[in-house]
């Protein structure tokens, strides 16, 4: 039979562009028509071997027709599924010196965290022209879509939605490279001048250099396939955007009707570099039109990243420190409760009741910690006191104990775990009693203000006067100011000033923090040296209640800090936590802030910690 | 009935019901061209068989293997009384199905609910808990998609079932119909008509569109869901499809066993005889199980 196929130009139902060999429409499945050569009546065909003449039959292990007499195999045409190859590319407009030098731009802006010689250290060792493979698509499209959106939710979070648009999709470009990574492929697409595309095997300009046009690795079945999901994929995130009302949305789903699809494969440019630094192979990526677009992988200075998780361990000495002014609060009561001035307070006079007495508070500080962009986030820390008050007039001796402290783990982008860290229980028993100095608005009346005079606090060290003497931190070589006998003689009864000690009798010099999971660096302690210098500023609502704001600065000195596996920090380490510069700030809108409540003068810390949800109700 | 001269050696041929037939003399594969007619159209397409018989056979035995527990225990003894390849007729049908439809849509919620208990002492204790409800919300809406790769069979000894169970063919490698492609093999006549096809065909669209639809609805959960199909663009082609047909004597006593085979992919159908002595005593053996787990329950909770 004969049969002549008819020319395979465009697909009467869905108008996409047919190829040679192409049985049914690739988008819509459209048989081709075929126009077969007239019979006039009916009559037997035998098939003959055109090698002997015998009569043969079609072999299913040889998928074609196979003689048995002479075993020889006749042609017959197969199924068209070849693999793609591209039938336009894009022309450099990069040449080899403007990749190479757009490297080493590139690796000079590498921020804080690459080497500081990266740029001069980097050894070019390979820069390869590449045309990578793609197909570029056009389609209209008839999409329906549904999908749950926040828009019009009742009990639920959801509620459904559907509907109908039309869609365009113009020059949408479909990776099918397998030496770029897709999310290479998807950094450099946006920046290619389509509009340039020429045939495949057009001529180079006299001093191009031989490039390797990547081959596609689909054939035309599984290329179709490939390009109507990614088509999918964009009318999906067309209909999320402009087409389902609200702001939140899941559960999108699109039916796509895709009509008059072109595919076209290109071959599109760049330069894949390979350059060594310190022993280490990398890799860049060139964009072969846009020179300033580059991007790969590059070293990482792990000193300066150590410098930065030693900065959030200080910030965290921050939060210690902030904590601790407070035990040197003069005045009863501390709570985390924001000052409400929209709350009416009631004088109690003459029924007024001296502050005297004991006080359990209860503080919280919120603190903005920024770690060098790392790490920027807003933490509490709550602290738990006992306080002994003994008012004369309107001044007012305090003795402050404290009782618990706890701080928050600090999430990092990129870890499982968060940071965690812990003052151990020596350290906070360490601190002991502090005194310090109040003022009372009225001596016989609420509603007055509770003013603290500024008190210093200072941690591991001695020092006089304790408000500006430097505070003592270890240098290049690891050394700093150590009291006598030793900077290991508890602070209690060490001798000296401008020096360092210990203060809760660990063995080790200032300080102790613990931190775990701190990226980098398997740290174990901190030993620091701290300052901080704070003033109360509340309001006594009853003689039994006092709630206000905390002012505080802070400083803090690194002596030594220990890993994981029991060895102290060498140089290197101690040097990027020595050097670091934290900046711990008060949240703007949320005041430090503390709440106190008479108790009984005979509660215990522990008492406090296990009645704090009665003592200091949400 | 036709009948023709064998084109080799002239011998006297009758095609029943077929469009190939072989010589008894001289083993010559003839194959009738005729013109083109409504009730007797010309294929367009073939799909043609991968392997031969052998690989069949294979395909069986695997088969066969992998019956379950209670399949008569014969069936691993049975002969083939006779294997052969078909051509079968059918349509290969595609068009663009434009839906209308209804659902609720479930959307869950958490809420908390409170509960009384009484302990061992006869204390009544209120507690919460979080329960996870559904909102049904009414959703109608429109979809649209091609519907493609519908085969209903026009053979008279395969019905449309049978061959759904064999189902998919790998449609990409089918080839544009020639009689050098069939050529030694039955290749069967159409017997029903285009139009008796297109119905069926149609039918099996509406049930592609429903399944499309199940994985388009939003929410966590639907129900009431129903649909208007209507298709436009309608195609319907001829093909020729391969499978192979074979009897399997496994008791003297019974009805030889039909088995259909995808000549393409080596998919196979059947309805396997059960024992039922072995259905029997499975029944008894879950009994004696549920019963022993009732039993340790009961003793359990005493």
């Amino acid at each position: 039979m004969t049969v002549a196929v008819a020319a395979p130009r465009g697909c009467s139902r869905c108008a996409s562009p047919l190829e040679d060999g192409d049985l049914r429409c690739a988008v819509c499945a459209l048989p081709v028509p075929v126009t077969a050569a007239p019979v006039e009546r009916a009559r037997v065909l035998i098939l003959r071997c055109t090698w002997c003449g015998a009569a043969v039959g079609f072999d299913a292990n040889h998928q074609a027709p196979a003689c048995g007499f002479c075993r020889s195999v006749m042609k017959v045409e197969q199924p068209v599924d070849p693999v793609e190859v591209a039938t336009q590319r894009l022309p450099f407009a990069v040449d080899r010196e403007l990749a190479a030098a757009a490297l080493r731009t590139w690796l000079g802006k590498r921020g804080y965290f690459a080497p500081a010689t990266l740029r001069d250290e980097a050894v070019l060792e390979s820069l390869t022209p590449l045309c990578w493979a793609a197909w570029i698509v056009n389609a209209e499209a008839t999409v329906a879509w549904a999908a749950d959106s926040d828009q019009g939710s009742r009990r639920s979070a959801w509620a459904p939605h559907a509907g109908q648009v039309k869609q365009t999709f113009s020059n949408i470009v479909v990776p099918a490279s397998r030496g770029l990574r897709h999310e290479e492929c998807s950094l450099l697409v946006p920046y290619y001048d389509l509009a340039r595309a020429v045939v495949v095997d057009a001529p180079e300009l006299p001093d191009a250099e031989p490039t390797m046009i990547e081959s596609f690795d689909a054939q035309r079945s599984a290329a179709r396939a490939l390009v109507q999901r990614a088509i999918e994929e964009h009318a999906k995130r067309r209909v999320q955007k402009h087409g389902v009302p609200g702001t939140r949305f899941r559960n999108v789903h699109v039916s796509c009707l895709l009509e008059r699809q072109t595919t076209d494969r290109v071959a599109l440019p760049a330069w894949v570099l390979a350059y060594r630094f310190r022993g280490s192979p990398y890799r860049a990526i060139v964009h072969g039109q846009r020179p300033e677009i580059v991007f790969g992988r590059s070293p990482i200075d792990w000193a300066k990243v150590t410098r930065l998780a030693g900065t959030i361990l200080v910030a965290i000495a921050a939060i210690l420190a902030l904590v601790l002014l407070l035990s040197g609060c003069g005045s009863s009561q501390s709570t985390p409760d924001a000052t409400d001035y929209t709350e009416l307070c009631v004088a109690e006079q003459p029924t007024f009741t001296p502050l005297t007495g004991r006080a359990a508070v209860k503080a919280a500080l919120n603190v903005h910690i920024d770690a060098g962009g790392l790490i920027m986030t807003d933490t509490t820390s709550e602290m738990l006191l006992a306080l002994e008050l003994t008012q004369t007039g309107t001044q007012v001796a305090v003795r402050a104990e404290v009782c618990h402290i706890s701080i928050p783990d600090v999430p990092l982008a990129g870890q499982d775990l968060p940071i965690h860290f812990e003052i151990p229980q020596a350290t906070v028993e360490s601190v002991g009693v502090v005194a310090g100095n109040a003022t009372l608005e009225s001596a016989d009346a609420t509603c007055g203000r509770l003013d603290t005079e500024p008190i210093t606090l200072v941690l591991g060290a001695r020092l006089d006067p304790v408000a500006t003497a430097p505070l003592p931190a270890a240098d290049d070589s690891m050394a700093f100011p150590a009291c006598a006998p030793t900077a290991t003689t508890p602070c209690s009864t060490a001798i000296g000033t401008g020096c360092a000690c210990d203060q809760e009798a660990d063995g080790q010099p200032g300080a102790t923090l613990i931190a775990r999971n701190v990226p980098a660096i398997e740290l174990d302690q901190v030993y620091v040296t701290l300052r901080t210098t704070f003033s109360l500023h509340g309001k006594v609502w009853s003689t039994d209640f006092v709630k206000g704001k905390i002012e505080a600065t802070l400083e803090t000195g690194i002596l030594a800090c220990k890993l994981l596996d029991g060895t102290m920090c060498g140089p290197n380490n101690l040097r990027t936590v020595r050097t670091l510069n934290p900046i711990v700030t008060p949240q703007l809108n949320a005041p430090s802030t503390f709440r106190a409540v008479r108790v009984a003068a005979s509660t215990t810390c522990a008492e406090i910690i296990a009645n704090q949800a009665k003592l200091f109700p949400r | 009935m036709s009948t023709f001269a064998c084109g080799h050696c002239g011998a006297s041929l009758a095609f029943a019901g077929v469009r190939t037939e072989t010589c008894p003399y001289c083993a010559s594969p003839n194959f009738v061209e005729r013109p083109p007619a409504r009730e007797q159209p010309d294929p367009h397409f073939v799909v043609t068989f991968v392997g031969d018989a052998a690989v069949a056979r294979r395909a069986l035995d695997r088969w066969i293997g992998s019956r379950t527990l209670f399949a008569d225990s014969a069936l691993r003894r049975s002969r083939v009384e006779d294997i052969r390849g078909i051509y079968v007729p059918a349509y290969l049908y595609s068009a663009v199905a434009h839906t209308h439809y209804d659902a609720q849509i479930g959307e869950n919620y958490t809420e908390t609910e409170t509960y009384t208990v009484t302990d061992e002492d006869g204390n009544r204790e209120t507690r919460t808990r979080t329960v996870t409800r559904t909102e049904y919300r009414p959703l109608a809406g429109y979809h649209v998609s091609y519907v493609t790769d519908v085969i209903a069979s026009a053979s008279q000894g395969l019905a449309n079932e049978e061959l759904g169970r064999i189902e998919p063919f790998d449609l990409k490698q089918m080839r544009r119909f020639d009689h050098a492609l069939v050529s030694g093999w039955i290749a069967e006549e159409f017997s029903w008509s285009s139009d008796e096809c297109q119905r069926a065909c149609r039918s099996e669209a509406v049930d592609q569109v429903g399944m499309k639809l199940r994985r388009f609805m939003p929410g966590d959960s639907y129900s009431d869901l129903s649909w208007r199909t209507s298709v436009a663009w309608e195609a319907l082609d001829p093909i020729m499809i391969p499978v192979w047909v074979l009897a399997l004597r496994y008791r003297d006593t019974k009805d030889p066993l039909r088995v259909v085979i995808n000549g393409q992919t080596g998919k196979v159908a059947g309805k396997v005889p059960l024992s039922a002595w072995k259905v029997t005593i499975g029944i008894i053996v879950l009994a004696a199980l549920i019963a022993a787990i009732a039993y340790l329950i009961y003793t359990r909770s005493r």
